[in-house]
């Protein structure tokens, strides 16, 4: 039968039980294994095939294994004496073994975290099928000079994406709006929903819990829920065929559930909420939205067929937009681009919906994560070549019974490995546990989970610091002669202590560098959270009022209406108690900034400035100070219309001598006067210098003289309040109340000093990140110091006996310890200041307002490193101090 | 005692061996066991049994001769000596004695 049948048992496990059966028993227990396949073939082959390798597997026992073979036996043998020593020497030096696996495994566990960020900062959108032929559609618009990269593009756009080129495959709008619905308990939620094509279930590979992928989206009427928005309007996921009430643009809408989405996972940079089809385009949005070529206002991604090439399809663009601007075309001022998914989210140039990953940050991390593990390797070198002449016997006892010179490296590398490997599994217990302070610094959620990325960079540490702090021992150890070793002569190890101290130099060069990094950040930052900005922060509220009602003509008029509906919503909020002070204004601070205009001088040169529509009580209210005329508070009726109040950044930039009582810009704007001048408060963020600002309390002048508009938050008014902070809790309630009875919309309270302190929010995150890597560094530097002076006063305990014998006192024997470890320090110090600087300035760019770099920085660093290198230092050098030199002496 | 003790899987196996005279090897065992019983057994734990029946007597063992089975590998066979026999002996009549002292009747609940 078995003639016939071609069919083998699986060739591994044949080959396993080959090598490890003993010979005497092979070919029965072969035999057998093989007779019980070919029987049970003519069942089942898979199942016989694994029934073998279950057999094969259930022979591996002790009485079975080959352990005849002479050579092997001896071999074996040897590995087994070989982790005997190893765990014995390792055992005996326990203080060296505890600082090793201390250092690895922090250094591991360091290397872990930042890979594990890099991997999740390099799995962006990984997980979409199709993500090659994805494409984000952008917009570079070149306004004589002014540049625009825009991630959000016109809606009108994506009617002809779809129609006009056979190339893309499928066109998908995303974009978003915001509706609200009453819960249960009568509470108006307010949430995000996504207006999207059907074929975005298509295009992009997001998991559906539930429903068709294919046809959830085929019919207005249909909604998919995130997971989220079904437990949090269900508590359920099981939620199909239910319907869902939305509130848009004033009109209550119902929808049917016909799907439940993932939530936008953490890796996407398409971000999503519930979704709906764009078949509700006309309901969601207006005409203007929907029709302008001037209006951005969505996401657009293109699923190309395969194999077209971009750059031909780009050359197509413009004709579209010839179409679409009709007579305002110009050529070369507004082009259209695709840009692929994959590069979407590291991409910082395109303005997009998502915030961009920092790639900056992520090779930082990815770096330092690899150079603290190589500083904990360091202390793994230091320590072992320094206890190699403790070794050197054992060495030349194996040489002289012929050990050959592979295998001793092959011991000393063995034995670093196993130490490595004991660090790498507390590394990554320690990593679990360090976990969730690393996610609430960097504001990531990341997971540790044991999956192949992560087992791999456990490997490569592994390796790294294995082969890195074990080589050179391992080279070094297995070079000593035996006869001299024997004879007890010591080998020439000035090279090795050249070679220790360079290694602690640069360790404590890094250090150093951290400590010194993490004080300015640290500095910096506060600098930014405690600069006088120019106004009163303190227990401000404010909140944005809705769009006030009714049709008004151009932009001047509604910002006049929402004024005056904010007016109106003041006199009530007057009755409450806790309120202190109220002042009105079209911006508030700590956003993207406040409106800009652009307007051309009579020189015809393009100019900007900031604008805020004010009311007669916010320069008070803010505190800011008047540095020449007056403000509105005591402004007569025509001053009110007319007047503006501009900073001294705009005076200085248009050279205005006299400022009050002078125009501002040139004739281009209507009748005003400017009536004050306020010093140059910081309405934006110490990113940027202050600019030229003006603010009044009617904007139709103004507008009158400008040709260009960026709008960075809304023409909605602000309302700001000054409340009794020990009231706030009624305050906010009475807010409500009054609130509620005129609007429908959500109400949300804001505090000022929280929306600016988020202002600095990636430097805190950066800050503290460093922090952590700096304590991490200073540990495993100090660790390694601790080790090597330990290691050094051991060496020299019979020097240090004789030195006191004739005559040393305690105070001598500290000051020649100090004056060894100080060195280095001193070496890693001086390196470190320029290199510092250096770094920082760089990073300082980033702020308009920046700390100096003082000697208090350095000083500040150099006395805590050498504080540290002291106390290790005395620790060790106490004990040898005051041994008995009658002990020393006679120290074998 | 110990040598001569018989488990209870290892006194199976021996009476196997003595039931199968001159044809037992490891994978007829398993069957014969697998046939009688409907104990399903791993060979690897069949191989074990025989190997500890021979270190204690019980039985001796021969290769066979090569032939085209599994791929000519030689069997090992397995014959039962006297001394195992007498302790199958032994085992049965010291269960027939106790088996015989039960008086006849029934006991308990049922």
């Amino acid at each position: 039968m078995s003639q016939e049948s071609k069919i083998s048992p699986p060739r591994w496990a044949d080959r396993f039980l080959r090598f490890y059966c003993r010979d005497e028993f092979l070919e029965e227990i072969q035999g057998d294994v093989h007779e019980l396949f070919e029987l049970r073939q003519q069942e089942s082959v898979g199942l016989a095939k694994r029934l073998f390798v279950w057999d094969v597997l259930r022979f591996f026992r002790w009485s079975n294994v080959k352990l005849s073979n002479n050579k092997q036996f001896n071999q074996l043998m040897m590995v087994k004496n070989n982790i005997k020593i190893a765990r014995r020497t390792l055992w005996r030096n326990k203080f060296y073994t505890g600082i090793n696996l201390v250092g690895i495994s922090l250094g591991i566990a360091c290397f872990l975290l930042s890979s594990l960020y890099v991997h999740h900062e390099f799995s962006y959108d990984g997980f979409h099928e199709n993500i090659d032929d994805i494409y984000r559609v952008w917009i570079h618009e070149n306004d004589e000079g002014d540049e625009y990269f825009e991630g959000v593009v016109p809606m009108a756009m994506v009617t002809p994406l779809k129609t006009d080129f056979p190339e893309i495959a499928r066109t998908v709008q995303i974009s978003d709006i915001l509706g609200s619905y009453t819960s249960r308990d009568q509470l108006l939620i307010s949430k995000r929903l996504t207006v999207v094509d059907p074929d975005f279930l298509e295009v992009f590979d997001f998991k559906m819990i539930a429903g068709n992928r294919a046809t959830a989206l085929s019919n207005p009427e249909n909604m998919v829920l995130t997971e989220a928005d079904a437990m949090d309007r269900f508590g359920t996921l099981d939620v199909l065929g239910k319907t869902v009430d939305y509130e848009f643009r004033d009109q209550k809408h119902e929808f049917i559930v016909t799907g439940v989405i993932e939530n936008t996972p953490a890796n996407s940079s398409v971000s999503y909420n519930s979704l709906l089809s764009s078949d509700n385009n006309k309901k969601a949005f207006n005409e203007n939205t929907l029709t302008g070529w001037f209006l951005y206002s969505t996401e657009v991604f293109v699923q190309l067929n395969p194999g077209v090439s971009v750059p031909d399809l780009e050359a197509k663009f413009p004709k579209m937009i010839e179409t679409g601007l009709g007579e305002d075309y110009e050529e070369g001022w507004v082009e259209v681009n695709l840009q692929p998914l994959a590069e979407v989210h590291f991409d910082t140039i395109v303005d997009g919906e998502n915030e961009p990953g920092d790639i900056q940050t992520v090779r930082i991390l990815g770096l330092v994560g690899f150079l603290i593990l190589i500083l904990a390797g360091i202390n793994f070198v230091n320590l072992s070549v320094g206890q190699s002449m403790r070794r050197a016997r054992e060495v030349g006892m194996r040489k002289v019974m012929g050990a050959y010179r592979g295998q001793l490296i092959g011991q000393f590398l063995g034995e670093s490995f196993m130490i490595t490997v004991i660090a790498a599994i507390l590394g990554l217990l320690t990593s679990s546990l360090l976990l969730p302070v690393f996610n609430s610094f960097a504001n990531t959620e990341l997971v540790l989970e044991l999956n192949a990325p992560l087992l791999i960079a456990l490997g490569i540490a592994v390796l790294v610091i294995g082969l890195l702090s074990g080589i050179y021992p391992a080279f070094v150890l297995s070079s000593f002669k035996p006869s001299t070793v024997l004879k007890g002569i010591r080998g020439n190890h000035k090279s090795r202590n050249g070679l220790a101290y360079g290694l602690i130099v640069l360790q404590f060069l890094t250090a150093i560098f951290f400590v010194s990094a993490t004080i300015i950040m640290n500095h910096q930052v506060k600098f930014l959270a405690s600069k006088d900005l120019g106004f009163d922060q303190e227990a401000k509220v404010y909140l944005r009022l809705p769009l006030a009602k009714g049709e008004f003509n151009g932009m001047s008029a509604i910002m006049g209406g929402n004024q005056q509906q904010a007016a109106q919503v003041m006199l009530d909020f007057n009755r409450i108690t806790g309120i202190r002070d109220m002042a009105q204004a079209n911006n508030y601070f700590g956003d993207n900034g406040w409106i800009m205009f652009e307007y051309e001088d009579d020189e015809e040169k393009e100019r900007e400035f900031f604008y805020n529509h004010i009311d007669e009580k916010f320069i008070e209210f803010f505190n800011i100070e008047l540095s020449a005329g007056k403000s509105f508070a005591t402004a007569t009726d025509l001053e009110k219309k007319t007047g503006v109040i501009v900073n001294e950044a705009f005076v200085k930039e248009h050279g205005i001598d006299e400022p009050v009582g002078s125009k501002i810009g040139d004739s281009g704007f209507g009748e005003n006067r400017i009536i004050g001048v306020v010093s140059d408060f910081h309405f934006a963020s110490l990113h940027q210098k202050v600019k030229p600002l003006v603010m009044s309390m009617e904007s139709a002048p103004i507008f009158k003289g400008i040709n260009g508009i960026s709008i960075n938050q809304s023409t909605r008014a602000t309302l700001l309040a000054d409340v009794k902070l020990e009231d706030i809790a009624t305050v906010r309630d009475e807010m409500k109340t009054i609130w509620e009875a005129r609007f429908s919309e959500p109400f949300e309270l804001f505090f000022l000093d929280t929306k600016l302190e988020k202002l600095y929010e990636k430097e805190r995150r950066t800050s503290s990140m460093v922090m952590l890597i700096t304590v991490l560094a200073v540990i495993i530097a100090s660790l390694g110091l601790l080790g090597l002076a330990a290691l050094t006063i051991k060496n020299r305990f019979k020097e240090i006996g004789i030195r006191k014998v004739l005559g040393a006192s305690a105070g001598n024997i500290f000051q020649l310890l100090y004056k060894l470890f100080l060195s280095p320090v001193m070496i890693a110090f001086l390196v470190s200041v320029p290199l510092t600087i250096w770094v920082m300035n760089q990073w300082l760019q980033n702020f308009a307002y920046q700390v100096n770099l003082g000697p208090v920085h350095f000083l500040a660093s150099a006395s805590a490193i050498a504080l540290i290198t002291l106390l290790a230092v005395s620790y060790q050098s106490a004990r040898v101090a005051r041994a008995n030199p009658v002990d020393t002496i006679r120290y074998e | 005692m110990k040598g001569t003790y018989l488990g209870e899987f290892e006194e199976l196996v021996l009476l196997t061996v003595g039931a199968l005279y001159d044809e037992a090897y490891g994978v007829m065992v398993m069957e014969e066991i697998k046939q009688e019983t409907g104990r399903g057994v791993n060979i690897s734990a069949i191989h074990s049994a025989l190997r500890r029946l021979q270190e204690k007597g019980f039985v001796n063992s021969r290769m066979g001769g090569a032939t085209n089975e599994r791929g000519g590998r030689r069997k090992r066979y397995f014959v039962l000596t006297s001394y195992g026999k007498k302790a199958l002996d032994d085992a049965q009549s010291l269960r027939l004695k106790l088996y015989n002292r039960i008086p006849n009747m029934t006991f308990g609940n049922s």
